[in-house]
């Protein structure tokens, strides 16, 4: 246990630039694919069949792939990289809660993470929560070492 | 007062938080923008009615 931790403290550094990156590289395929189609977004949304009003599904299809793009842009750069990273794990929360639900619920849909295309193996709703918990796992690694770092640049 | 509260006190978590709230609406100004600026892909804003062209009966 504590090689495997000693293993990752040393990868940690040269690992965090990656992660961030392929994190990033994911948000912004992603809301860019969503903001080139926002019906079909919304009628993704609307498969989930969440108790909602229109107009906040309808804003929710407006803004979400818009978040995603600068939480995405923001990961990759690094600009606000504390807040960025803590998005992060607040939508990754939020696709795995999503999709969790409608796997219980025995939803038959579209994931709708990467656009509305239909059939491929990329969007079953499986596999989508599986990368979903990876990016929430990325995210949550990544926002605990974006964490430390500060806090240790702060303290003396 | 309460732990929740006493952590958003921390300088840190309200810097956090406005930049939270900055990238919310930002993304949600930026949303609406492209929501208007396409009018055939409106969701938020009410589609613009079709035109229908006016064909002259044959005399």
């Amino acid at each position: 246990m504590k090689s495997i931790r000693k293993f990752l403290q040393r990868i940690s550094p040269k690992s965090l630039l990656g992660v961030r990156w392929a994190l990033g590289a994911v948000f912004c395929l992603a809301g860019f694919l969503k903001i080139s189609d926002p019906i079909g977004f919304h009628a993704d949304l609307l498969a989930y069949e969440l108790p909602m009003p229109d107009l906040l599904s309808r804003l929710i299809a407006v803004a979400f792939p818009c978040l995603e793009l600068i939480c995405g842009v923001g990961l990759i750069t690094g600009f606000w990289r504390q807040s960025v990273s803590l998005l992060a794990v607040a939508m990754s929360s939020i696709f795995v809660l999503m999709l969790t639900q409608a796997m219980i619920r025995g939803l038959d849909l579209n994931c709708g993470c990467f656009g509305s295309a239909r059939g491929l193996w990329i969007n079953l709703p499986f596999i989508a929560l599986i990368r979903a918990c990876l990016m929430l796992w990325a995210a949550v690694w990544l926002q605990r070492r974006t964490n430390s770092i500060s806090s240790s640049l702060i303290k003396p | 007062m309460h732990p929740i509260f006493n952590a958003l006190r921390h300088p840190l978590r309200t810097r956090q938080a406005f930049r939270l709230v900055i990238l919310g609406v930002l993304s949600l100004a930026l949303g609406l923008a492209l929501d208007w600026f396409r009018p055939k892909q409106r969701l938020v804003f009410p589609r613009p009615l079709p035109v229908f062209k006016v064909i002259p009966l044959a005399s």
